[in-house]
This record gives C-alpha cells, sequence and structure tokens, in this order.
C-alpha cells in the first residue's frame, strides 16, 4: 500500500526508468530522470534548511521542473505551495505571508513576479530562493543560492523519508470571502485514497497518454499528476495559452494521441461552440472527464454526439474533499438536452449527505445542504481555526468523525443519485475557477473613488458559466470608468475574477432593509444579456 | 486605412468595449493576462463589428492577438482579403 504519493514515481523508476513520465512541448522527462532529480534537489533542500513540515513555494508555470520540484519537496518531508504565477503580485503577497515558505523555488518566466511578491510580503525572514532554471537568477530583492548545476552533484539514490500518511502533501490556495485566500491542508492519504479508487474505476494503465490541462495550483491537477504517475502512464501537459483558441486545443489532444482528456466545463462549451471537435474526432480518446462546475447538457451532447467512442464522466467535490468525491459516468446520450447531469453518487471511502439546518437528513427529493463525510476530507484551513470550524463540522451520526459543509445545495433522486442546485452563498464558478464574490468587493471597496459597488454573479449564457458583474456608483464628484476600476482590479486580482460585465449608476438598489438589493442587480444584467444576440450562441448538434 | 489609426480603434475597443486599459501598443497582451478566451471572443466580434472584417477564430494564431500591433495588423490583413 503506498503511504506516499512520491513512491508512484519510484516504483515506476525501478520498473520502467525509461518511460516517459511527463511532456510539455518538446521536452520529455522519464520516470528515471524525475525520480533521480527530484532525489537529488530533494537533498539540496533539507541541506539548505528544509525540515519536515516546512513549506516550498513553487513559483513556476505548468511545466515538468515544476513537477520536479513538488516531487522533491515531498522527498524532504516538506509541502509544497503551488502559486498561480498569472496573479498579480499583491494576491500572491498574501498566500507567501500565510504559508511562510522556508524555499521558494522559482524559474526565469516567474522571476519578476517574486521580486514584485517579495515587495509586497510582510515575512519577518525572507525565504531562501532556489533556480529551477538554466543558471542562477537574480532579482532586485533576491539572489537565488542554487540552480541546477548546484543540484547535479548531489547522491541520485533513493532519500529516505520521516512523513508518514496523514502528513501534508501540499496547500491549495482558494479564493476567500473576505479579500484573503485560504490554504486548504491536504495530507498524502488524502490524494492516495481518491487517485487509487480512480485509477481503478477508470482502468487507468501505462500506455495511457492523459492530459494535463488544469493549472497547478487547481486540485483537479493533483489528478493528473499522480494518477498517471500511479498507472505509469504519460502526462501531456496543455500549455495554458492553447485555452484562447478551441482549435488549438482541439489540435493538441489529437497531435498528442490523448486517451484521457480532462477539463473544466467552459472549455469543453467553448469548443462545442467554436466547432472545434469534428465527427469522429480525436479516435485516440477513451476518456472523457470533467469536474469545476455545472456542463451543460446541449454542450455534452454536443461532445457525445461528436466522439461516439469515449465514455463521458462528470466528477464533483471541492478542494476541501481532495479532488473529487462522486461521480456519474453517463450510460448514454442524455433522454433530454433539459435534463441537467446528475453529480452521480459518492467515491469510495467518501460519503454525500444531504442534510437540513439541523444536520438531519433531508427527505428524499428534498433540497438540502450538501456535506460531504470520509477520507477526502482536508484536515482543514491553514492556520485558520475559525475558518476550520465553521466549514468542517462533527459528524451527528459519530462523534469523532467530521462532515464538510460544501456550501452547495443538493437532493437525491429515487435512483440514488445526487444532483446539484447552486450555491447556498455568494461563492461562483466562473470558467472553473472558484471565486468568493466577496473577495473581488473587497478589492472593489478599497477604491476610494467608488462610492458603492456589488459584484454579482450572472448566467448569461455564455460559455464562461457565471459572469462576473459589477455595479457601482462613482464617489460624488468623480466620473470614474469601468476601464480605469477594471486596471486597479487587475493590480491585486488574477484576471478570472475581473468582472467582465459594468454597470454604471447614480446610486445602488437598495431592498427593504436598506441593503444592496442584489438581486435587483442581477435582473439587470440579465435583462441586458438577454437583449444582446451574440453569435455563435447555439450549439450545433 | 493608416495602420495608425486602425491601431487608435482597436485600443478604443478595448477601453470601450471590453473596458480594457492596455498600457501600450507592444504590452503582451497574454503574457500580461489581459486577455483570457472571453476577452478574446468578445474582442473578435467587436473587431467584426468595428471594422466589417470576418475573423474566424479556426485561422488564427495565438501570436496574431499578442499585442495592439499583431492585431492591427490582422485586421488589415482581413481587411485586403476578398470577402
Amino acid at each position: 500500500m503506498t503511504r506516499l504519493i512520491q513512491e508512484y514515481v519510484t516504483r515506476q523508476a525501478e520498473g520502467r526508468p525509461d518511460a516517459t513520465a511527463l511532456v510539455l512541448g518538446e521536452e520529455r522527462l522519464t520516470y528515471g530522470q524525475l525520480e533521480e532529480e527530484s532525489n537529488r534537489l530533494a537533498r539540496l533542500l533539507a541541506e539548505s534548511g528544509c525540515r519536515r513540515g516546512d513549506r516550498v513555494s513553487i513559483f513556476q508555470p505548468k511545466n515538468p521542473a515544476a513537477i520536479l520540484s513538488m516531487l522533491a519537496t515531498l522527498k524532504a518531508d516538506c509541502a509544497y505551495v503551488p502559486i498561480d504565477v498569472a496573479s498579480p503580485a499583491p494576491r500572491v503577497a498574501k498566500i507567501i505571508d500565510a504559508a511562510e515558505p522556508r524555499v521558494i523555488l522559482v524559474d526565469p518566466s516567474s522571476a519578476a513576479l517574486l521580486d514584485a511578491t517579495l515587495g509586497e510580503t510582510e515575512l519577518p525572514q525572507a525565504p531562501l530562493v532556489g533556480s529551477v532554471g538554466a543558471g542562477p537568477l537574480e532579482g532586485e530583492r533576491f539572489a537565488s543560492r542554487f540552480s541546477p548545476a548546484d543540484w547535479a552533484t548531489y547522491d541520485a539514490g533513493p532519500v529516505q523519508t520521516a512523513n508518514g500518511p496523514d502528513d501534508i502533501a501540499h496547500l491549495l490556495f482558494t479564493s476567500g470571502s473576505t479579500g484573503t485566500p485560504k490554504g486548504v491542508m491536504i495530507k498524502h492519504e488524502n490524494v492516495v485514497t481518491f487517485v487509487e479508487w480512480a485509477t481503478g474505476y477508470f482502468g487507468t494503465k501505462e500506455t495511457d497518454r492523459i492530459s494535463g490541462h488544469p493549472p497547478l495550483h487547481f486540485d483537479l491537477s493533483t489528478f493528473d499528476i499522480y494518477g498517471t504517475f500511479l498507472a505509469g502512464a504519460e502526462l501531456h501537459l496543455v500549455p495554458a495559452s492553447l485555452n484562447l483558441i478551441p482549435q488549438k486545443l482541439a489540435e493538441f489532444i489529437r497531435s498528442s494521441e490523448l486517451t484521457q482528456w480532462f477539463a473544466v466545463p467552459s472549455i469543453f462549451t467553448f469548443m462545442a461552440k467554436f466547432e472545434a471537435v469534428n465527427q469522429d474526432d480525436f479516435p485516440t480518446v477513451e476518456r472523457v472527464l470533467w469536474c469545476g462546475e455545472v456542463l451543460p447538457t446541449p454542450v455534452l451532447v454536443h461532445w457525445m454526439k461528436r466522439v461516439p467512442h469515449a465514455t463521458f464522466t462528470n466528477l464533483y467535490g471541492p478542494t476541501e474533499a481532495t479532488i473529487a468525491s462522486s461521480y456519474y459516468t453517463m450510460p448514454g446520450l442524455p433522454p433530454s438536452e433539459t435534463d441537467p447531469i446528475p453529480i452521480g453518487v459518492a467515491c469510495a471511502g467518501e460519503e454525500l449527505l444531504v442534510l437540513d439546518s439541523e444536520l438531519k437528513p433531508v427527505a428524499e427529493g428534498e433540497i438540502g445542504d450538501l456535506y460531504i463525510a470520509g477520507v477526502g476530507l482536508s484536515p482543514g484551513y491553514w492556520r485558520d481555526e475559525e475558518k476550520t470550524a465553521a466549514a468542517f463540522l462533527d459528524d451527528p451520526r459519530d462523534s469523532g468523525a467530521r462532515i464538510y459543509k460544501t456550501g452547495d445545495l443538493a437532493r437525491t433522486t429515487p435512483d440514488g443519485l445526487f444532483h446539484f442546485l447552486g450555491r447556498a452563498d455568494s461563492q461562483i464558478k466562473s470558467r472553473g475557477y472558484r471565486i468568493e464574490l466577496g473577495e473581488i468587493e473587497t478589492a472593489l471597496s478599497a477604491l476610494a473613488d467608488l462610492g458603492e459597488s456589488a459584484v454579482v454573479g450572472v448566467d448569461v449564457g455564455g460559455f464562461e458559466g457565471t459572469a462576473i458583474c459589477c455595479a457601482y456608483a462613482p464617489a460624488a464628484g468623480t466620473d470614474v470608468q469601468p476601464a480605469d476600476v477594471r486596471r486597479r482590479l487587475q493590480t491585486v486580482l488574477p484576471t478570472y475574477m475581473l468582472p467582465s460585465r459594468w454597470h454604471v449608476m447614480d446610486g445602488l438598489p437598495k431592498n427593504v432593509n436598506g441593503k444592496i438589493d442584489r438581486r435587483r442587480l442581477r435582473e439587470h444584467f440579465e435583462q441586458e444579456a438577454a437583449n444582446e444576440s451574440p453569435a455563435a450562441e447555439r450549439v450545433a448538434p | 486605412m493608416a495602420g495608425t489609426e486602425v491601431s487608435a480603434r482597436v485600443q478604443r475597443i478595448f477601453a470601450e468595449t471590453l473596458n480594457i486599459e492596455v498600457p501600450s501598443d507592444e504590452t503582451d497582451l497574454i503574457e500580461a493576462g489581459y486577455i483570457d478566451s472571453l476577452a478574446l471572443v468578445e474582442l473578435l466580434f467587436a473587431l467584426e463589428r468595428e471594422f466589417s472584417v470576418s475573423v474566424p477564430l479556426d485561422e488564427l494564431e495565438i501570436d496574431d492577438f499578442r499585442n495592439l500591433q499583431s492585431i492591427s495588423e490582422l485586421v488589415a490583413a482581413a481587411n485586403g482579403r476578398p470577402g
């Protein structure tokens, strides 16, 4: 039984050192290379002062060196913190301040971001910086203390580790409603139990060629990476720039001869609306998986008809319960395009519960709050007992066990399937990203020339899922334009959190309690969207 | 259409339609995170409206909208094509 997630690579390296593990463009790393290089870097990390339980931040885009860095961190008995290198420095600084990494591993493309981040952090002591680029790196606020030439001199043999299955493998930061990202702690055991179930369920094998579509700070990438390593398959990393052109994504699937394609629904919708998928396309693809938000049924039907040789599986689950907690494999084409796709049944070792406000089960068919119990549950939020206590509750049926409150609403049907019915709060999903509208509102409220402002999520029928819509009133005597507001938000928020629709008002509508009437704002944006007739609105059959 | 005129109109589309202020003609819109798939699709619709050209997504390269200058060149090329 595997105890630590890096052991998958060690096992493949022992039996099949020359098999390819990672592919990005022309770049390839075999299991043997990945094992030896990560052993070397792990030794260097330990010698640089990394102690068991320390954090190592990965300031690198999605590439083989970043995954190598993650493995080395684990082998040094530390937890890695993948950084979204497309995020602005002030937001990254909040994550660094919370994680307090001992070491930061940076590559040349992220050196400028690191410099800017170090200018914003409030860390008492600057972390040690290591370069994973070709040579040493230097910025205004840092100079790398080691680079690949240094770890090349270290022993490549197996590394002794002290960590066990209950130790933290990584911290994944997600949007926080008060403006500060929350770090979800994920244990080795959390990942091991999911990937062992999933690779068994999907029959993942050595000859598989698996997509690596989500970015590394997204928990779905954990399945791509460790599922691939468990099976000894090949992980084909999808460059983020391809997301701009659906035809390029389709070409990637074809030319990489992928057998598994796993992405967020907005990508499926984008590719369907722009006719990127041909009839009987992607002949090598056996499995198509999605997770992260609702996939519109017409888009699924489009894909199922165009790629009839593949199986289609919906995965559901928040980061706090590790990758996914339930699954539903389509038994065939949905009977109707208006039927939403169920989130299915719990994965092995996990349990889905629909409860009322007193934590009592609701009757079948009734809508309630969706909770998750079982092996996937994170120990909680990094250094935040309050938020942990609010979301991870004692299991009312079993003292000592816990249940996680997802914030999602759900109900069950007589066939035993669970159905997702939206959110109970103001968290939204846009292009697969989980976004707390409160984080955007917090950033807006820091702008002095705005009077009132509010952000609402509206389904405008576009491919992005929920559109982020901002209404604001300029402060008295000012005439601040949306482009200006957007520009300033961009300095503190990642692009995927920027509102795409704007409404400038003299004052925001209020409800009877004097609070901003978000329902009326939503109606305004819905009406506005309905009055437009964007091209490529419909999905071809 | 003079190149500078196209460029100014493209810049205006960014500011007024997409609500994106681009610092300069050479700013790398993709690397700097100004354009994502959503903004790109809106941009293409806006270019088609503004310049009465057809810019099919399946004929595009990522470098075509790397910066304001390359977008202006794209529009100029689309303009020169028989419709």
